[in-house]
């Protein structure tokens, strides 16, 4: 077997002596209570996204002695605390606005000396904005605004899409608590709720990236989302392509014992 | 109880929450590798040992290390193929004896498919279901789809493997139609029709890169949802369980 990360070779019980069973269940135990606090640190970044709560996100759930905490989207990087939070705080809360991404299919790897976690998920989801007024990038400081559907018969515009994510984190403790410390997002697919995604797709290759979502820093010079990212993603992604097969990306963690063995997300 | 009998019991219960977490997540890489479409490094997280490894896929199951690898290895991704898969639900009980485990898992999901060419069935599984689009020169295919999973697990030289995998259809559908629609619908398409028996008059030559010729028929034969039949108690969920002998397989 393996033996990298907490896959350590098992002793059977009748070969070990007392105090090695009670370092084993300590172990084990430590490791359990790691992944569950991990598994619900994840879960509560992505509440935090959907209930709008994200003015605390930085503080609450990133690390906070990293120069390189960062949250990579393939649209670009936010990297350091304060870019962070020159991004979480003042989120804009519209009135209709929704989003929902639930987080499943978890792979969790705790490193062998227990500083650091990695982990991965896929999310499956969806975003809801309405604009009483036509929205433009600058103005309503939303990179989906230019998305819009045409105004409906009430006047509303209006962003409805399924979002499915891919996420892979790496977790670091820092004073004994577990706090995000690299974030890769990568988009899975999206669609309106009437549209089929390769079409979608299509769409925004032929209006040439309208939104600004792949390369949401070109041509903007500052908007009240302050979404300007630090600078570009390594890999930048924009999601679904249909000249692409599917892509290995965020790879999976895999187990390992300290931090400098393995790859950063 | 003596001090060595507590610490046994205790450290028994701390290696079965352990594999809870490892057992989930690798069922979540097997999903990956899935979407991936990595056959390779799918068979690498089954059992290498035992004879009967499996994925029973409900219109027939592949069996044997031989069958099981030609069939995960034959499918190769194409551009614009998409499938997502979120493992959700899990119910997972670990033997009292650790040497093997049962798990039960929803997956919520979609599948898509594109091609320039008119698409045919031993290049693309799905051939049948590949429309062209009204406005772009090409074929496509992209679908909502719901499984569930019941799996059993080995240990196998102290790392847990896939052992029996057995995936049943909930849902499946096109982006814009309804599933009884679509139910009723995909009885119409002949190609699908040799998918629904899919060992009958068919060879691996015959069947192309899909190699999609089962070992034999599936125990609990279900090709998805249907208004003609109730939805079944299959997979069953685990119970939990001292020993395999006494439990069932998947």
């Amino acid at each position: 077997m393996k033996e990298r990360g907490n896959n350590v070779k098992e002793k059977k019980p009748e070969e070990m002596t007392l105090e090695e069973k009670l370092d084993e269940i300590e172990r084990l135990t430590k490791l359990a209570e790691d992944k569950a606090e991990i598994a619900n640190l994840f879960a509560a970044y992505q509440y935090s996204h959907s209930v709008i709560l994200e003015d605390e996100t930085p503080d609450r759930l990133y690390a906070q002695h990293q120069p390189d905490v960062r949250h990579d989207w393939g649209g670009g990087v936010l990297e350091g605390l304060d870019e962070l939070c020159r991004y979480y705080v003042n989120r804009p809360r519209y009135r209709g606005k929704l989003i929902c991404h639930a987080i499943g299919n978890p792979v969790i790897e705790v490193a062998e000396d227990g500083q650091t976690a990695k982990g991965f998920w896929i999310a499956i989801g969806h975003e809801t904005i309405p604009y009483p007024k036509a929205p433009t990038l600058e103005g309503d400081g939303d990179p989906f605004g230019p998305r819009t559907e045409p105004p409906d018969k009430r006047g509303i515009r209006k962003i409805i899409h399924w979002v499915w994510n891919k996420y892979g984190v790496d977790f670091i403790r820092e004073d004994g608590q577990w706090r995000i410390w690299h974030l890769r997002t990568c988009e899975l697919m999206r669609a309106p709720y009437h549209q089929d995604w390769v079409d979608f797709s299509l769409r925004n290759l032929i209006d040439n990236d309208m939104c600004g979502l792949h390369t949401p820093w070109q041509g903007v010079a500052s908007t009240p989302l302050n979404a300007m990212p630090t600078r570009p993603s390594d890999d930048p992604r924009g999601g679904y392509r249909i000249d692409e097969p599917p892509l290995e990306l965020p790879r999976l963690p895999e187990p390992y014992r300290t931090f400098s063995e393995t790859f950063a997300y | 109880m003596t001090q060595m009998e507590q610490a046994d019991q205790m450290l028994r219960d701390a290696r079965r929450t352990a594999d809870r977490w490892e057992l989930e997540s690798l069922f979540g890489r097997f999903q990956y590798y899935r979407s991936l479409v990595q056959g390779g490094r799918m068979m690498e997280l089954f059992s290498a040992e035992k004879a009967d490894v499996r994925i029973d896929l409900g219109n027939g199951v592949i069996e044997g290390q031989e069958d099981l690898r030609a069939f995960l290895t034959s499918q190769k991704p194409h551009r614009g193929e998409m499938h997502g898969r979120t493992l959700l639900n899990p119910l997972v009980e670990v033997a009292e004896d650790r040497a093997t485990a049962k798990g039960l898992f929803v997956a919520a999901g979609h599948d898509t498919f594109v091609s320039y060419e008119k698409p045919d069935f031993k290049e693309y599984p799905f051939a049948a279901y590949m429309h062209k689009d009204p406005e772009y020169p090409l074929y496509k295919m992209t679908h909502w789809v719901w499984y569930k999973f019941g799996v059993d697990f080995i240990r196998e030289n102290g790392e847990w493997k896939l052992w029996h995998v057995r995936r049943v259809e909930i849902m499946r559908c096109p982006y814009d139609e309804d599933w009884i629609d679509f139910s009723i619908t995909r009885q119409k398409y002949e190609i699908l029709n040799k998918f629904r028996t899919p060992w009958q008059g068919l060879t691996r030559e015959t069947c192309g890169p899909l190699n999609f010729v089962p070992t034999r028929p599936s125990p609990e034969p279900w090709e998805g949802y249907t208004i003609t039949r109730p939805v079944p108690d299959n997979p069953r969920m685990p119970e939990p369980y001292a020993t395999f002998a006494e439990t069932f397989e998947y």
